[in-house]
């Protein structure tokens, strides 16, 4: 909008020096992320009571009515509050003839909305086991992921055809792997719906998705910054994908708002984000990651999220099978706490974990 | 209210034919215009002259007048104080007069300035032409805001014909004058007839108006003068003035924009927007105007619930005029405007660039109809700055949206859509609002009218898209306009056939109620019964039955006097998917029957009381209730509702309830608490000795009445039917057993049980067949097939036995008897069961569960505790009346009131108070988290406490669990076997433990740890457990070793293990912890504190924890005495932790003030 007003004003003859800013990707990003910011300030915590009374508390824990050592009675669908933040920013500061931001906005509100279905049900029927069935989620998940991939092959796809199907892996330069693009495509779907899934059991802690959800997207925004600019990509060797420095502005938006939300949510939390945020992130993540080329690095960017899946997935499928526990918890974070570790410490710990794996990504910008 | 919905259509309409004459006069007008005056330096002049005042107009005229100045004029009134409004409407008039000559003086002094203002480019001639129109047209301005005061004034007292033709008065006067004067006067006709049509309507409106003066002069009433009225009415039009400065400033930019879209686009938004004027004009605003007034008066008679219904009323209206031009404009777009426009240099260009604006502007249509709607709803509530707000924001939105979408390839039509998201968005915040007038529109009703919408269009949509193939916006204009003229015809025709009867109000006259719900005599006996209730009370005058045939409602029914007809339907809850498709193809052929029958029959409501036989009622009712505004009503017996009455949950309009926790599992979360509807009879009350007296029988027997239902039960009757000897022993006992109808060729209830009576010397055959008599002659047994006045007995029995069904346990407890209640075994949801319990746990009821024999699978009754429970009865009568009394407790007398009064409430569309908190009852949360019932049958038993009811149905279940294969239920049957202290059960845990996987090793050890004694056995499990592959296991086995540790630490071997898992590096901590807490209960202080030094400093807390705890336990318990070796060694314990455990301050202090409330509460 910003962008609008600006040409406007240049067309009919006010032209300023400053205007020019406006061309820069770092300068929106910067300025999005600022915005997206100050709006959950301004608004958080009206966001938070409006959520309160509307009854939109959370339902786990097994005691019936609210005890002073439980979570229960937490507002949650606190993705809301992102996803109004990042919104409105984007609707500022995006340049919005790009069709990458077109594409991670529309699956943004997609997956939020879907994740808001799950989290209605789960309060309306005061419980945690209801809520959208394992099934009902898969096929509203599958029913944004299908389009998507079907999008991504097809010619509207603003990522250049050649390097569509082909598979790259950090710390090396040229592509590894040339999939059909059947192959590509269940892979991508395959890999899609696991990062959202993984994603979405990360958020068990107060503060632990949001911190490290901000460093993986923040990697990944400075890929696409790098991807999309021609003379960078040529100087790191990377594939170039024209526009898809924009993506750079999404994701930094994104941040604003999740570091917004962060300011709430941090132990002890006032506001959960519920699966209204968590799948949103999700997919916003696998969409960064698969729109700028670097499925790959999400293993090293995302290894927490990784982790956490893993143990989920061994617990209950193989452990499961072999009526014995594999790993003391599942998903990690609570096997650390079971092993008497308090929760801000456990999350911290992880976003340490996170850092140093988004430096190790950030390295294979230079070392390949 | 009912006729007050005619009246308005009626005034709408006729201002709605006002205004067509008005526009057509207006037509005409501009047509006389361009043939006399052309289009050139004349016409010019005096557009730029009639500029100002025409603003003035829109900005100042009849919005302002009709918004800020009649609502509290027309209050006023309603309030009976006709005096004060005589004198407001003076004040307004005044003061009014007084700005508007000063307006009109300002614009006389700097008219030249003005007009230079308006037409910077106009000189020489033009411009003192139009210097001197503007002046000629001065008087205009005072002329014209008179007219539009009296018309307001006549609009708001009911003269709405007068109000509708004064502008086409105006408009005839001026085409008379222009007609005769122009070849004299040129264009100064033209003005002075502006000025003499404004002249020609005010005085065709004054003669009503003087009546009304005398009216209200007669009326009298109030007499206080009304300045304060007076200044707020004019701040209200402040607020109405900034409203139209702020829709003409968004007109500005919509024309700033729209010239840097392209050429071509400023016309094409014009031309179109003329168009969509049209029904907005005709339509939406002739309806709110009728409206308007109406919604003053009720404000003034304080009349709350008649403003929201006129409110709701009025967005109908509107969502139903408008919707559908909407969609006529959305898909014949091209055709419109071509047939409108296209002719000499309006090409098929310009047609489609027009129509591309007029797409989207149609979308603007409803919100617009709304917003202005809304607009006059909130004036009558004298709130002017939430519509400016409003305004204010969907306005900047409007901007903003122009200003994003401009670039796009939409081009003038994203101009036209923001316009529409403008106001949509502007609608939307008008309707929120409502909420703080406590006046939100009923969402129900809201749901309601879009419901009857789309059965509406239903008709409406297929005729359009047969004129849409037929119709090309290229064909030759005759054929364009027939084609569409006959489509828009047909289409309109046939929806205003369907709406009208919705918008219209419904006949009076008897009241008719369909009953539904059969299959068994559970389902029907309530139907009848709710049916007496609504006849009774005057609710419902004639009935119709939906059945079956063969089922239970061809029985009982016709004996009732209901007429009964039939559908047809299955079960869809049970059988092979094959059968599943078969049944929905049933339900689909009785849904259509249903569907002839309801309409035929046209009832008010309709009743359904559960069982597959009344989804397909149920389904017609549902699609028949917008077009005939009936009621569905669902009654539910079962605490756990069945599948079927949970989906209907989703479309009735009240749910009514037997048991407070069946809130919690229907799907819909609404429904009333109204009890169980007995039959009338059950009311009124004969006494035992009465009901004995009428059947013959003794008063010294003690009579007990077995009965499983109308079809009967197997395992009651061949329990009683065997145990006959045993109770021929009492001497006065006499039995009256109804067997049930049941005959197929599985089982034939009456024969089977008769032969199942094995002989005895005590009895022998009666006369009547079925019955037995004693030695002495006297009447001991009598079996029937079916009891008719079944009531009688139960009113005479000292104790029943019976099924727990919902019917069953109704009848018990309203009559306040004695009873043992046998579930029946494995029904959906096990609802019975759940029935029982619920009663049984609250003292009103004995229960005796069926068990199932492990070889054949059947289910029969235990003999030894039948007879058990009926000697216990048979003996103690201070038992049995407690018994009595807790079943009167049980039930819930206010039935027959609370649903008569809140089915009355439904029928007047009022609301009722539904059960807010929905807890979740235990049984319920034992079976979803079956850990939940361990705990708190461990807590049961730690506290001591009596055996009870979940005790004795789980003691049944956990031998069953133990032999089964499937994983779960063995898990269940291991951990069940532990909780309930089971001991005997052990050994078959013994013998199957090496054959068990991991988490069922873990739970035998734990099992075994609940123990109360302790068995020589445990030894072998110890080692066994201390060996395991699975950190698990073995930490209960430590565990295990813990509990009995006076008699395990005797062995040696034992004693070891523990030690050296404690001293193994790779050991689980968990295992460790066990291993701490245990060695300190065999291991000298010396020794242990040696062996236990590396972990003070433990990485893991959980270690440090365990260490702790167990020298504090060795301490209070004597065994670790010597203080300066244990001081020293807790002086090098690592103190500094990594967990904690948190206080929310605001929850303590919370549930602290909650608590005490409660205590002040219950002691006053």
């Amino acid at each position: 909008m910003v962008e609008l007003i600006i040409r406007l004003l240049q067309s009919s003859g006010i032209d300023y020096g400053f205007f020019r800013l406006i061309n820069y990707l770092t300068f929106r990003a910067l300025m999005g992320m600022a915005t997206a910011l100050l709006f959950c300030f301004l608004f958080g915590f009206r966001f938070i009571l409006f959520l309160y009374r509307k009854k939109f508390r959370d339902t786990s824990g097994e005691t019936l009515s609210i005890n002073a050592y439980s979570k229960r009675g937490t507002p949650t669908a606190g993705g809301l509050l992102i996803l109004s933040a990042t919104l409105f920013s984007l609707i500022l500061w995006g340049s919005w003839e790009n069709r990458f931001l077109h594409v991670l906005v529309i699956g943004y509100i997609y997956l939020t909305f879907v994740g808001f279905l799950d989290d209605f049900q789960k309060t309306r029927f005061k419980s945690s086991l209801s809520g959208l069935s394992q099934m009902g989620k898969t096929l509203l998940l599958l029913l944004f992921l299908v389009p998507y991939g079907l999008f991504f092959l097809s010619p509207w796809n603003p990522v250049p055809e050649v390097i569509r199907t082909q598979i790259f892996i950090p710390f090396y330069k040229h592509p590894v792997l040339e999939l059909t693009p059947l192959a590509f495509f269940l892979f991508l779907v395959f890999a899609m719906f696991s990062i959202i899934n993984a994603v979405n059991i990360t958020d068990g802690m107060d503060g632990l998705l949001g911190t490290t959800s901000i460093l993986s997207i923040g990697v990944y925004s400075f890929f696409s910054y790098i991807v999309g600019n021609a003379i960078a990509a040529g100087h790191y060797i990377f594939p170039f994908i024209r526009g898809s420095g924009e993506i750079a502005v999404f994701g930094a938006t994104l941040i604003g708002g999740i570091m917004g939300f962060l300011w709430y949510n941090t132990y002890p939390a006032e506001v959960f984000m519920g699966d209204t945020g968590s799948l949103g992130i999700g997919g916003a993540l696998a969409m960064m990651a698969f729109f700028t080329k670097q499925e790959m690095l999400f293993p090293l960017v995302g290894g927490v999220f990784l982790l956490e899946i893993f143990t989920s997935l061994i617990q209950e499928k193989v452990g499961y099978r072999m009526h014995r526990r594999l790993v003391y918890r599942a998903p990690f974070h609570h096997s650390l706490t079971h092993r008497g570790t308090a929760e801000p410490k456990v999350v911290i710990r992880l976003v340490i974990v996170a850092i140093v794996l988004s430096l190790l990504s950030l390295l294979s910008l230079k070392v390949r | 209210m009912e006729k007050s919905k005619n009246r308005i259509l009626r005034e709408g309409a006729v201002i709605a034919v006002g205004t067509l004459i008005t526009r057509a006069l207006g037509f005409i007008r501009e047509i006389l215009a361009a043939f006399y005056f052309g289009s050139g330096a004349v016409y010019d002049a005096f557009v730029v002259a009639f500029a100002v005042p025409n603003l003035f107009r829109g900005i100042a005229g009849e919005e302002m007048f009709e918004r800020a100045f009649l609502p509290p004029f027309k209050r006023m009134r309603g309030e009976g104080r006709s005096e004060t409004a005589r004198r407001f409407l003076f004040s307004i008039l005044v003061i009014s007069t007084v700005v508007v000559l000063l307006f009109t003086l300002l614009a006389f002094l700097f008219a030249p300035s003005l007009v230079h203002f308006l037409a910077p480019g106009m000189k020489g001639e033009t411009f003192l032409q139009a210097l001197r129109l503007s002046k000629v047209l001065l008087p205009f301005l005072l002329l014209i805001s008179l007219a539009s005061l009296a018309g307001a004034l006549l609009l708001f007292s009911g003269r709405s014909l007068l109000y509708g033709l004064a502008p086409g008065v105006a408009n005839g006067a001026l085409i008379l004058y222009v007609f005769l004067f122009q070849r004299s006067q040129g264009i100064l006709s033209m003005a002075v007839a502006e000025l003499l049509g404004a002249l020609a309507s005010l005085l065709f409106m004054v003669p009503a108006v003087m009546k009304i003066l005398r009216e209200l002069k007669r009326e009298g009433g109030g007499g206080r003068e009304p300045s304060r009225a007076v200044t707020r009415s004019f701040r209200e039009g402040g607020h109405i003035f900034c409203s139209s400065l702020i829709n003409k400033g968004v007109e500005v930019v919509d024309r700033v924009v729209a010239s840097l879209i392209g050429t071509g686009a400023i016309s094409s938004l014009w031309y179109s927007f003329r168009i969509t004027q049209l029904p907005l004009a005709i339509l939406s605003l002739s309806l709110t105007r009728g409206i308007a007034p109406q919604l003053s008066q009720m404000k003034g008679e304080k009349n709350r619930k008649g403003f929201r219904e006129l409110v709701q009323y009025g967005f109908d209206l509107n969502l139903f005029a408008m919707v559908p031009t909407t969609i006529f404009f959305l898909v014949f777009a091209p055709d419109i405007v071509a047939l409108f426009y296209r002719r000499g240099a309006f090409g098929q260009r310009d047609v489609q660039e027009t129509a591309l604006a007029f797409f989207f502007y149609a979308f603007a249509l409803l919100p617009l109809g709304i917003v202005t709607f809304l607009g006059r709803v909130y004036s009558a509530l004298e709130d002017n700055k939430l519509p400016l707000m409003a305004a204010l924001v969907g306005g900047g939105v409007n901007v903003a949206c122009k200003v994003l979408l401009y670039k796009t390839p939409l081009r003038q039509g994203g101009n036209a859509l923001a316009t529409a998201i403008g106001f949509f968005l502007s609608a939307s915040i008008l309707l929120i609002a409502l909420k703080r007038y406590r006046m939100p529109l009923n969402g129900r009703n809201v749901l309601r009218s879009l419901g009857r919408l789309t059965v509406a269009l239903s008709l409406f949509l297929p005729v359009l898209l047969l004129g849409r193939l037929l119709i090309s916006p290229k064909a030759p204009f005759l054929t364009l306009a027939l084609r569409l003229g006959v489509t828009a015809f047909a289409a309109f025709g046939l929806y205003g056939l369907l709406v009208y009867g919705f918008l219209r109000d419904r006949s009076p006259g008897p009241r008719r109620v369909v009953l539904t719900g059969g299959g068994t005599g559970g389902h029907v006996y309530p139907s009848l019964a709710l049916w007496t209730l609504l006849k009774e009370r005057g609710l419902a005058q004639e009935a119709l039955f939906l059945g079956i045939p063969g089922r239970a409602e061809e029985a009982i029914v016709p004996r009732s006097g209901v007429p009964l007809k039939f559908i047809r339907s299955a079960p869809l809850a049970s059988g092979s998917p094959l059968q599943k498709i078969g049944s929905l193809f049933v339900i689909l052929q009785g849904t259509l029957l249903s569907l002839v029958h309801i309409w035929r029959f046209k009832p008010h409501m309709v009743v359904a009381t559960g069982g597959y036989v009344s989804a397909p009622v149920i389904f017609a009712a549902a699609l028949l209730r917008p077009v005939l505004k009936l009621k569905i009503i669902v009654e539910e017996q079962n605490l756990v509702p069945g599948l079927l009455n949970n989906l209907a949950s989703l479309v009735a309009d009240l749910l009514l309830v037997n048991f407070k926790e069946t809130a919690y599992f229907l799907w819909s979360n609404r429904c009333v608490y109204a009890g169980y509807p007995v039959r009338p009879e059950y009311g009124r009350g004969e006494s035992r000795r009465e009901a004995r007296a009428k059947l013959g029988i003794p008063e010294e027997a003690f009579l007990v009445l077995v009965s499983g239902g109308s079809l009967g039960a197997r395992t009651i009757n061949r329990r009683v039917a065997s145990s006959l000897p045993s109770l021929s022993g009492y001497g006065n006992l006499r039995i009256v057993h109804s067997t049930g109808l049941k005959e197929d060729e599985y089982y034939s209830a009456f024969s089977d049980t008769l032969a199942q009576i094995p002989p005895s010397p005590l009895y022998r055959r009666g006369r009547e067949e079925g019955s037995l008599e004693r030695v002495d002659g006297e009447p001991f047994y009598q079996a029937k097939p079916y009891l008719h006045d079944i009531i009688d007995y139960q009113r005479a029995a000292d104790l029943v036995i019976s099924r727990a069904g919902a019917g069953s346990l109704a009848e018990i407890t309203a009559l306040g008897r004695a009873a043992i209640l046998v579930p029946k075994r494995g029904l959906p949801g096990n609802h019975q069961e759940l029935n029982a319990i619920a009663v049984g746990e609250q003292d009103g009821a004995e229960v005796l569960f069926e068990r199932r024999d492990p070889l054949t699978g059947e289910e029969y009754l235990e003999e030894g505790e039948f007879l058990r429970l009926v000697d216990l009865l048979y003996g103690d009568g201070e038992r049995r009346k407690r018994l009595e009394e807790g079943a009167g407790r049980l039930f819930y007398r206010q039935a027959s009131e609370t649903i008569a009064s809140v089915v009355g409430r439904v029928l007047e569309e009022r609301s009722v108070s539904t059960i807010e908190e929905s807890v979740e009852p235990n049984f319920v949360k034992f079976q979803r988290q079956f850990d939940s019932l361990i705990l708190y049958l461990d807590r049961i038993f730690a506290s001591k406490g009596k055996e009870n009811l979940y005790c004795r149905f789980y003691n049944i279940q956990v031998e069953e669990a133990l032999r089964s294969d499937r994983f779960e239920r063995l898990n269940n049957g291991i951990k069940l076997a532990g909780a309930l202290r089971r001991e005997d059960l052990f050994p078959v845990l013994y013998e199957n433990y090496s054959r068990y996987s991991g988490f069922l090793r873990r739970n035998t050890l734990i099992a075994l740890g609940k123990s109360e004694h302790y068995h020589p056995e445990f030894l072998k499990y110890v080692k066994l457990g201390m060996g395991d592959n699975y950190y698990e296991v073995r930490r209960e086995a430590v565990s295990l070793f813990r509990r009995f540790h006076v008699e395990l630490s005797q062995d040696q071997e034992i004693r070891n293990r523990v030690l050296r898992l404690l001293g193994q590096r790779w050991e689980s901590f968990e295992v460790k912890q066990e291993a701490l807490k245990a060695a300190a209960l065999f291991l000298s202080q010396e020794e242990y504190l040696r062996l236990t030094r590396p972990f003070l400093a433990s990485r893991n807390i959980r270690l440090r924890e365990a260490l702790l705890e167990s020298l504090d336990r060795a301490v209070r318990d004597g065994r670790f005495l010597d203080k300066e070796p244990l001081s020293l060694f807790l002086k090098d314990m690592l103190i500094t932790t990594s967990e904690f455990k948190p206080e929310f301050r605001v929850r303590e202090r919370y549930l602290r003030v909650v608590q005490h409330l409660e205590e002040r509460a219950t002691h006053g």
